[in-house]
C-alpha cells in the first residue's frame, strides 16, 4: 500500500513537471493572435472615409492593448448595405456571409428572417452607460423591446445651395435666398429657375434647368403631411388625404416646369455638374459636396457652398426628418461579440464620439458629447463648408422638431417603390406637359392633378 | 543434547529479514521495467519516423501548399485580367478606326459632341470587361481633351472610368456600377450614376506611367502591357493597381491607354486568410526594396487574426523552412515568390504568404506538449497497469500463507501458480499430520510424564529445581537456600528418583527443553 502510494504522488509530480512548461504556452489568446472583426458602413461611401481613419486609431491602440483589429469590408450607402444584410441573413447563393458588424435602420432589422441574430445592447452595456446617450436616440434603435440598432451618430436633412450659381440666378430674376425657406417658396423659385435658364438657349426650347433636387422624396411628403398635422401612414400604407395633395402640387407643378431634378441618384451629382443648384439631403452629405463645379466644357469652376435649415410649408410645423442608422452587430462567439462591443463603447464615448460625428456631418449621441464636446469642436472647424454645415444644423436643433420613421415591417419597400414611381410618373407626365405647344399655366394645374391620380394609383395598386 | 528441528522454525532470521523485499514490490520493478523499455523503444521508433520533429518541416509544407496555390490564384487573375485589357485595347483601336477612319483620337479635341459620342460606343466594350474580367474597374483615356485651352488641358484627357461599387464580395452578380471619368450624358444614358468624386477628364499627371505609353517602342501589346504600383485614388479612401495598355492607331501610334483596375477591397475580398494548424494564413502582394517588403506599394487580402498594417514594411530574414518577415508591431514567417507581373515603374512584385510567428510557436509548443502529455498518460497507465498485475500475482499468495500463519483453512488452488500451490499443500497435509500439536507424540508423552512427576515434588525440591532453572550450581543452591551442600545433594537425589532422571546434566537438559517450548511453568 506504502508503495502504490508513492508510485501514485510520483506520478503527479512528473505529470506536473511535464505539463507546467505546456501549460504556460497554453495559455488564452494574447495580444499576439487578436480577434479580428469586421464591418459593414457607410460613412465617407466613395469618398475619404473618416470612420476608416477612426478604425484605424483604433486598431493601433485600445484595438492593440486588448487584441481586437477591426476591418473594413464594405462602404456604401443603406440602401446596398439592406439588401446585402437581407441576402446574407436568408442565405441567397452568393451572398457574403453577415458581418461582425453593419449600419442599419431599425427598418433593415424588422425585415430580416430572424432579428435575434442580432444582440441586445442591453445585455453588454450597464444602466449607466446607457443612460449616457439620449433617450431618443436609443429608442429609435429598438426593435420589438430590444435595442439593436446602437445610435452612433445621427444627422438630418438640411438645404445645400451652390451660392455662387444662386447669385448669377437672383440678380438675374430677383428672386431672394429668403425664398427657398419655406417649400411653396422654393418651388416656385424652381419653376422661375427652369425658365430662366430654358430662355438662355432660345434655340432649344424645353431644355431649362433644375434648381432642386431632393435626396429622399419619400421624406418630403412624409415630414410634409405631418407638419400641416396630419398623419402619413394609414397603417402600413399611405394615406393619401388632403394634405397630402396639399403638399403633392407644389412639388408636382415644379417637377413638371423642369425645376426639379427627377433622374435617380444623389442629389450631388447634379450639383456636381450645375445641373442643379440647390438641394436637401442629409448632413452628412457635406462629405460629399465638392467646393466646385464642373461645367460640359471642362472648366472647372470654384463655388460657395451655403448651408441652411430644411424648407417648410407656410402654416405648417418646422419639422425635420431625424436620420442615422445605428449600428448592430450579429451574435457570433464570446470573444467576437466582445470584440465588437469594445469597439462600439470606444466609438460612443464622448470625446471620440464627438470627434468622429463632426468629422462626418452628423451630431455625437450622448448627452455629455453635446454639453461638454460639440461646442468646442464645431468652434475648431476650418473648412467653410463645415462651418456652415454646423450652423444650420445647431439651428435646426434649436428651432426644429425631429421626426423619426415609423418602424413598420414594409417601409423601406414602400420607400423603394414610393421613390421610383414618383420620379418615372412626373417624367413621363412631364413629357406630355412639354407636348403642349404653349405650356400654359392651365395645361400645368391640368397634368399636376392627372398626375397627382396616376401617381396615387400606382402606390395603392 | 539434541536440538528441537522445529526450534524458531516459525521466525525468520534477523539477518535474512533486513535484506529481503516483499514479492509484490519485486514484481512490480520487473513489470515497470519492462513497461518502461517498451515505451522507451516506442518514443525512439517516433522520434527516427520523424513525429516529433517536424513543426518546421510541418509549417513548411503548409505554408509552400498555400503559397503554390496563391501563385496561381494570382497568375490566374493577373492573366486574365492582362488579356482583357488587351482585348479591350484592341476593340477599342478597331472601334475607333471605323469611327474616325484615318483621323487621329486628337482630332477630337475641343469637340466634346464627338467625344461623347465616341464613349458612348466604347462604353459598351468597356462595360463587357468589366463585368467579365476579376476586376474592380475598367477605364480608357483618349489622347484628346474637351477643352484645350482650360486651365490644366496639358494633363487633361477625355476618357471612361467605370468601376464597381457597394463590394461586399467577390464576383457577386449584379454589382452596382459608378462612373468615376467621362462625359455625364454617357453615365446618364446608361442609368449611371457619377461617382461622389467624378470629374469630367483624367489627369494623366496622376497616372504614372502614362506618357511613358506614348514613348514605348512598339511591339506586341502583351509586351507593352505594364501595371502600376499602388496608388491612391484621387479623393477617395481607395487604393488600386492600374493596368495600361495603349491604344493604337492604324499606323501603329499611340491613340490612348486604356486598361482593368485592381483595388485593394476588391484585393482583400478576393483573398481570404485561411487558418492553418499554425495560425492565420495571409496574402499580400507587394514589391521588395533590397531586403524589405513594402505593403504600403502592395495589396493585401483579409488579414484576420493579425496586427498587419498595410502602410508598413516588413524586413526580411531568410530561413531555413521559411522566412523571417519582422514589423512594427509583430513577425511573421512565411515565404515569398517573385510574380512574373511586367510593372510601369520596373518594380518586382512579391507573392507573399505569412503566417504570424506567435502562433506558429504557440502550436508547436501545443503540438509537444500534447505528445509529452499522452506519453505521461501512457506511462501512467503502464505504471498502473505493473501495480495491478503484481498486486493480482502476489495477493493470492500473501493471503495463503497468512492462513497458514493462522492455521485457517486453505483453498486449492488459491495462489494461482501451480508450485506454489503444490507447496501450500504439502505444508497443510503436514500440519494435518502432526494433528494440530506443534510437537511430535513421543515427545509431547514425556514432557507430559515430567510434569505429573514433577506434581510430587516436595515444596523444598521444587525450590531446588527453579534455582537450577535459574541457572545456578550447587554450591549456590545451597548459599541460597542456606542449607549444606550435602543436604543440597541429598534433595538431588529425591528430585532425580520422583523425575525418573539418571543425572544432573540430564536434569538440566530437560528443563532446557520446556523453557525452549515455552513450557517450563508446566515443570516448576
Amino acid at each position: 500500500m506504502r508503495l502504490h502510494k508513492r508510485m501514485v504522488v510520483l506520478s503527479v509530480f512528473l505529470l506536473f513537471c511535464f505539463l507546467l512548461p505546456a501549460g504556460c504556452s497554453l495559455s488564452p489568446k494574447s495580444g499576439e493572435q487578436p480577434v479580428t472583426i469586421n464591418i459593414w458602413h457607410v460613412y465617407g461611401a466613395q469618398t475619404d472615409s473618416p470612420l476608416n481613419n477612426f478604425i484605424q486609431t483604433f486598431n493601433e491602440t485600445v484595438g492593440k492593448e486588448q487584441g481586437i483589429q477591426v476591418e473594413v469590408s464594405m462602404i456604401s450607402n443603406n440602401k446596398n448595405i439592406h439588401k446585402d444584410i437581407l441576402a446574407a441573413a436568408n442565405r441567397d447563393p452568393g451572398a457574403s456571409p453577415l458581418p461582425d458588424i453593419f449600419l442599419a435602420y431599425p427598418n433593415t432589422v424588422m425585415a430580416m428572417p430572424d432579428e435575434n441574430i442580432l444582440v441586445d445592447y442591453r445585455d453588454y452595456f450597464t444602466e449607466e452607460e446607457l443612460a449616457a446617450f439620449l433617450p431618443a436616440f436609443l429608442q429609435d434603435g429598438e426593435v420589438n423591446g430590444r435595442l439593436v440598432c446602437l445610435p452612433v451618430a445621427k444627422s438630418t436633412e438640411l438645404l445645400y445651395i451652390n451660392q455662387t450659381a444662386f447669385d448669377r440666378f437672383s440678380a438675374a430674376t430677383g428672386v431672394p435666398l429668403s425664398q427657398l425657406a419655406t417649400w411653396e417658396g422654393l418651388y416656385s423659385a424652381a419653376c422661375d429657375y427652369a425658365a430662366w435658364t430654358d430662355g438662355q438657349t432660345p434655340d432649344q426650347p424645353g431644355d431649362g434647368k433644375a434648381l432642386f433636387v431632393h435626396d429622399f422624396h419619400f421624406n418630403y411628403f412624409q415630414v410634409g403631411v405631418q407638419s400641416l398635422g396630419e398623419s402619413f401612414f394609414d397603417g402600413e400604407t399611405i394615406a393619401f388625404g388632403p394634405t397630402f395633395e396639399k403638399v403633392w402640387d407644389p412639388y408636382a407643378e415644379a417637377c413638371l416646369s423642369g425645376g426639379v431634378w427627377l433622374r435617380e441618384g444623389y442629389a450631388t451629382e447634379p450639383l456636381r455638374t450645375e445641373e442643379a443648384i440647390v438641394s436637401v439631403a442629409s448632413s452628412a452629405g457635406i462629405l460629399y459636396f465638392s467646393n466646385e463645379v464642373i461645367h460640359p466644357d471642362n472648366i472647372t469652376e470654384q463655388i460657395q457652398l451655403t448651408v441652411l435649415p430644411c424648407p417648410v410649408f407656410e402654416g405648417g410645423k418646422k419639422m425635420v426628418m431625424q436620420r442615422g442608422a445605428g449600428m448592430c452587430t450579429v451574435k457570433s462567439t464570446p470573444e467576437r461579440e466582445k470584440a465588437a462591443i469594445t469597439f462600439l463603447k470606444w466609438l460612443t464615448e464622448a470625446e471620440c464620439n464627438t470627434r468622429f460625428a463632426v468629422s462626418a456631418g452628423y451630431m455625437p449621441v450622448t448627452q455629455e458629447a453635446f454639453d461638454r464636446y460639440l461646442p468646442r469642436e464645431i468652434e475648431n472647424l476650418t473648412e467653410q463648408k463645415f462651418r456652415e454645415l454646423y450652423k444650420a444644423f445647431q439651428q435646426t436643433q434649436r428651432d426644429y422638431q425631429f421626426y423619426s420613421a415609423p418602424q413598420l415591417g414594409s417601409y423601406l419597400e414602400t420607400e423603394n417603390a414610393f421613390e421610383d414611381q414618383i420620379r418615372r410618373c412626373l417624367r413621363s407626365q412631364r413629357k406630355k406637359y412639354l407636348a403642349f405647344p404653349d405650356q400654359a399655366d392651365e395645361h400645368l394645374a391640368e397634368i399636376t392633378k392627372e398626375s397627382y391620380g396616376l401617381f396615387r394609383d400606382l402606390m395603392e395598386r | 543434547m539434541v536440538q528441537s528441528p522445529w526450534k524458531g522454525i516459525w521466525k525468520p532470521l534477523p539477518k535474512v529479514q533486513r535484506k529481503s523485499i516483499r514479492m509484490q514490490q519485486k514484481l512490480f520493478l520487473y513489470w515497470s521495467s519492462m513497461m518502461l523499455v517498451v515505451l522507451s523503444i516506442f518514443l525512439v521508433v517516433l522520434n527516427m519516423t520523424g513525429v516529433f520533429s517536424a513543426s518546421d518541416e510541418k509549417m513548411q509544407q503548409i505554408v509552400s501548399a498555400r503559397q503554390k496555390n496563391i501563385i496561381a490564384d494570382l497568375s490566374e487573375q493577373f492573366g486574365r485580367m492582362t488579356a482583357q485589357g488587351i482585348a479591350v485595347s484592341e476593340q477599342s483601336s478597331a472601334l475607333i478606326s471605323d469611327h474616325l477612319f484615318t483621323d487621329p483620337v486628337a482630332s477630337l479635341n475641343d469637340d466634346p459632341v464627338r467625344i461623347e459620342k465616341l464613349e458612348s460606343l466604347l462604353y459598351d466594350y468597356l462595360n463587357i470587361s468589366l463585368q467579365s474580367a476579376p476586376c474592380s474597374g475598367a477605364y480608357l483615356v483618349l489622347d484628346a481633351t474637351t477643352n484645350s485651352q482650360a486651365p490644366g488641358a496639358q494633363f487633361s484627357q477625355a476618357g471612361l472610368y467605370i468601376r464597381l461599387t457597394n463590394l461586399s464580395s467577390k464576383g457577386a452578380a449584379n454589382q452596382d456600377v459608378v462612373f468615376y471619368r467621362g462625359i455625364p450624358d454617357v453615365a446618364r444614358e446608361h442609368q449611371l450614376e457619377l461617382h461622389n468624386r467624378w470629374k469630367l477628364e483624367f489627369d494623366t499627371s496622376k497616372l504614372p506611367g502614362y506618357e511613358g505609353m506614348f514613348g514605348r517602342p512598339a511591339g506586341r501589346l502583351a509586351e507593352n502591357a505594364l501595371w502600376t504600383e499602388r496608388l491612391r485614388l484621387t479623393d477617395t479612401w481607395e487604393n488600386v493597381m492600374l493596368l495600361m495598355v495603349p491604344i493604337l492607331g492604324n499606323d501603329g501610334s499611340v491613340q490612348g491607354v486604356c486598361g482593368l483596375e485592381l483595388s485593394e477591397l476588391y484585393f482583400l475580398l478576393s483573398y481570404p486568410s485561411e487558418e492553418s494548424g499554425f495560425g492565420s494564413m495571409v496574402t499580400l502582394l507587394a514589391p521588395m526594396s533590397g531586403d524589405t517588403l513594402l505593403l504600403s506599394h502592395g495589396m493585401a487580402g483579409r488579414l484576420e487574426e493579425t496586427y498587419l498594417n498595410t502602410e508598413e514594411v516588413l524586413q526580411v530574414e531568410e530561413g531555413k523552412y521559411f522566412n523571417r518577415y519582422i514589423g512594427s508591431s509583430q513577425t511573421f514567417l512565411g515565404v515569398h515568390t517573385r510574380m512574373d507581373l511586367r510593372m510601369a515603374d520596373g518594380s518586382q512584385l512579391y507573392a507573399v504568404t505569412l503566417v504570424p510567428e506567435a502562433a506558429y510557436l504557440r502550436a508547436a509548443s501545443l503540438e509537444r506538449a500534447l505528445w509529452m502529455l499522452g506519453a505521461v498518460v501512457v506511462l501512467g497507465i503502464l505504471l498502473a497497469l505493473s501495480i495491478y498485475l503484481s498486486r493480482s500475482f502476489a495477493q493470492p499468495i500473501s493471503q495463503s500463507l497468512e492462513s497458514i500463519r493462522n492455521e485457517g483453512p486453505l483453498r486449492k488452488g488459491c495462489s494461482g501458480v501451480s508450485e506454489i500451490d503444490e507447496l501450500f499443500d504439502f505444508i497443510q497435509a503436514k500440519m494435518q499430520a502432526m494433528g494440530g500439536s506443534q510437537l511430535p507424540s513421543t515427545i509431547e508423552e514425556l514432557f507430559s510424564s515430567l510434569a505429573q512427576r514433577a506434581a510430587g515434588l516436595t515444596p523444598t525440591e521444587h525450590n531446588i529445581l527453579r534455582y537450577y532453572a535459574d541457572g545456578k550450581g550447587i554450591s549456590e543452591v545451597a548459599e541460597e537456600a542456606c542449607i549444606s551442600i550435602n543436604t543440597v545433594r541429598r534433595h538431588n537425589a529425591n528430585i532425580y528418583q520422583k523425575l525418573g532422571v539418571g543425572s544432573r546434566e540430564e536434569l538440566l537438559l530437560y528443563i532446557e527443553l520446556f523453557r525452549r517450548c515455552d513450557r517450563l511453568d508446566e515443570l516448576l
